[in-house]
């Protein structure tokens, strides 16, 4: 159990000193928000339309590249080969990465996206239905990410980027669903419940999937 | 008749008996597919009657009918291959995935292609987000990350088993993306154009457009013979049959 | 006790080594040699359980307890020397005053607080060589320790060998350097 906490003290260590790590997502974030107004259309009635896919399509992209990269610089410094030989639960480790780069990465963007209420003229009644289907839809996405950096580990290839589209195309439809319907008054919670069951789903899965990855490159 | 079938799979899996009778093979599949294409091409563009709704525009399908077709298939073979790959580690079944991955990706690229231009004229849009043409963007997504996982692995073998993880994953997830697109166009706004509905056919333009598919179905056969063939001599140079065969060429 | 039987390991269709039935004797340090790709790397990852693809037999004594370096130093770029020792995950339980002692006796107390990406390579491999003498382990393996060393602190690497191998742990490591026959040679190149 040390062992694992002591992981997770580094990761978070790391990622605080990187301050790349967590700026650049919100800074890629708050340019495309402030865009979108100047390139669409600064007229209140369109923007509030386009505004629940927007910000959840932003997201997506601004995840999809920080979350490429989650393993490269293990790969890179041997890291990865030290974890292999310690013969622990991989799973977990994998794990607990994926959880702080969430933190790192998507949880600003998640905390920012209230902004987009004064910037896109977000409808306050929908910020609920905003917050929680990210929350709960983006570590789904992560764990996408996760698995397509583990299996091109920090090389440069499409793969990444042509698996992500078509795995989180269903996230996407059903988080701006929900935020669509809380904005018309129907209830969503059943989207949300759908999105939490998928999480649910994945999670042992992908991990498993990103840890077999990871060994393949040790073959 | 089981025995003849293990005895046949065995065969497939061994590289010099493939080598050996797919060079045999491949002349007359080439010189057919070639000419099938030439005359179903022909016969579909000049000869095969005008469409009383649609005019001379229909005569696309010549080409489109038999590109999205055949780049289904190609992905449906790729992942049986994938399944044969993982559960009884035949070498073959990745050497089939890599060889086709790049024929099926330009097949569904002629297909999406080849129904814009057919779209833009009959229906007045060159795309439209239906759950179809989606589920076609998403089956050349997953071919190009096919393609792109050959090269990150330093090993032939984890490289193998990558991609075969992928198109597996591939045949699962098509049918989501298709039915969640499906789903997503009812519930929340009705497609206002379909580009769908079966029309009759004549037998006069059936005939050469069975002959285009036939065409381009052997074309495929026989360029993923081809590139098998070019993909195994470029894994087993330096093997002793491989050198034996060569040499006596 | 540490034992390979017909070991060998294939890379795709080409055979890397073959053959090496081996046993490693407690208390003893060994030395692989061999030229470069003959496995001595290979050899190294797969007794520590990197590489998991071998064929033959491989057992281990019941207490066995793995300390592997590689060529890559694992050391993350924006952690300092001590935080890199500190968040080693060889050294699960390790104290900050073990770690100073280690630091001082390598002469790296003046570096110990800068991030390592500003170090040399030198000095990463000595932070490398510090989780090296503040490990518990009982086997020891290391790929070309000696590499980018000082004469002095080659001579202190010699010394915590002596140290360990005192302690009951045997070491395996790999060197370019067959001149100095002072431990039992290992020769990769007979397996090839």
């Amino acid at each position: 159990m040390i062992y694992f906490i002591k992981i997770l003290k580094k990761e978070f260590l790391i990622y605080s000193r990187k301050s790349s790590s967590f700026i650049s997502p919100v800074v890629f974030f708050l340019i495309s928000i402030s865009l979108y107004p100047i390139g669409i259309s600064n007229d209140p009635d369109i923007l509030k339309n386009l505004a629940p896919g927007l910000i959840w399509i932003t997201v997506l992209l601004s995840t999809l590249i920080s979350f490429q990269n989650i393993f490269s610089e293990d790969y890179e410094d041997g890291s990865i080969e030290l974890l292999l030989a310690s013969g622990q639960n991989l799973s977990l480790i994998v794990l607990i990465k994926i959880f702080v780069n969430w933190i790192f990465s998507c949880l600003p963007i998640i905390i920012l996206s209230v902004l987009s209420v004064f910037l896109i003229y977000f409808p306050q009644e929908g910020l609920k239905s905003l917050i929680i289907s990210l929350l709960i839809g983006t570590p789904t996405i992560c764990l996408f990410g996760a698995l397509a950096g583990a299996l091109s580990l920090g090389k440069n290839s499409i793969t990444g980027p042509a698996l992500m589209m078509p795995l989180s195309l269903p996230i996407l439809i059903l988080g701006t669903q929900a935020i669509n319907y809380s904005l018309n008054g129907i209830n969503f919670s059943s989207n949300i419940l759908l999105l939490t069951a998928i999480l649910v789903f994945l999670l042992p899965i992908i991990l498993f999937a990103s840890v077999g990855a990871l060994k393949l490159h040790f073959n | 008749m089981f025995q003849k079938l293990k005895n046949f799979y065995h065969k497939l899996g061994s590289y010099p008996w493939f080598y050996k009778i797919s060079g045999k093979v491949i002349p007359f599949v080439g010189f057919f597919s070639i000419s099938l294409i030439v005359i179903s091409s022909i016969w579909g563009l000049f000869f095969s009657p005008t469409d009383a709704v649609q005019g001379d525009v229909y005569r696309i399908i010549y080409f489109h009918v038999p590109a999205v077709s055949v780049s289904q298939v190609i992905y449906y073979s790729m992942s049986v291959a994938a399944a044969v790959f993982l559960i009884w580690r035949m070498k073959m079944a990745g050497v089939y995935i890599k060889s086709l991955a790049p024929i099926g990706a330009a097949f569904t690229f002629i297909g999406l292609l080849s129904g814009a231009i057919w779209g833009q004229p009959t229906w007045g849009t060159w795309w439209v987000w239906d759950a179809r043409l989606t589920s076609t963007l998403v089956l050349f997504l997953f071919y190009l990350a096919i393609i792109g996982m050959q090269s990150t692995f330093a090993s032939r073998k984890s490289a193998d088993t990558a991609v075969s993880i992928i198109t597996l994953v591939g045949v699962v997830n098509l049918p989501i993306v298709k039915k969640s697109v499906d789903w997503w166009n009812t519930l929340h706004q009705p497609a206002s154009i379909s580009i769908s509905g079966e029309s009759s056919i004549s037998s006069e333009m059936l005939i050469p457009l069975l002959l285009s598919i036939l065409g381009v179905y052997l074309f495929v056969f026989f360029t993923g013979l081809l590139f098998m063939r070019a993909e195994i001599s470029s894994r087993e140079q330096n093997k002793e049959w491989f050198k034996k065969l060569s040499s006596n060429n | 006790m540490l034992k390979t039987a017909n070991l060998s390991y294939k890379f795709d269709d080409k055979y890397i080594f073959s053959n090496l039935s081996f046993e490693f004797a407690n208390d003893c340090v060994y030395k692989l040699v061999g030229d470069n790709g003959s496995g001595k790397s290979t050899l190294l990852k797969i007794l520590s359980g990197i590489y998991k693809n071998y064929e033959g037999d491989l057992s281990f004594p019941d207490d066995n307890l793995v300390f592997y370096s590689g060529h890559k130093t694992g050391l993350k770029n924006n952690l300092s020397a001590r935080e890199n020792i500190y968040f080693d995950i060889r050294l699960p339980e390790i104290s900050h005053s073990q770690i100073n002692s280690v630091l001082e006796q390598l002469d790296l107390v003046d570096h110990s607080d800068i991030q390592s990406a500003y170090l040399s390579e030198g000095q990463k491999r000595k932070i490398n060589i510090a989780s090296f003498m503040l490990s518990t382990a009982n086997l020891y393996l290391l790929d070309e320790p000696f590499n980018n060393l000082d004469r002095k602190t080659t001579d202190l690497l010699y010394e915590i060998f002596d140290i360990k191998i005192n302690a009951g742990a045997k070491i395996i490591f790999s060197s370019h350097d067959r001149s100095n026959n002072d431990f039992p040679l290992i020769d990769m190149n007979l397996f090839n």
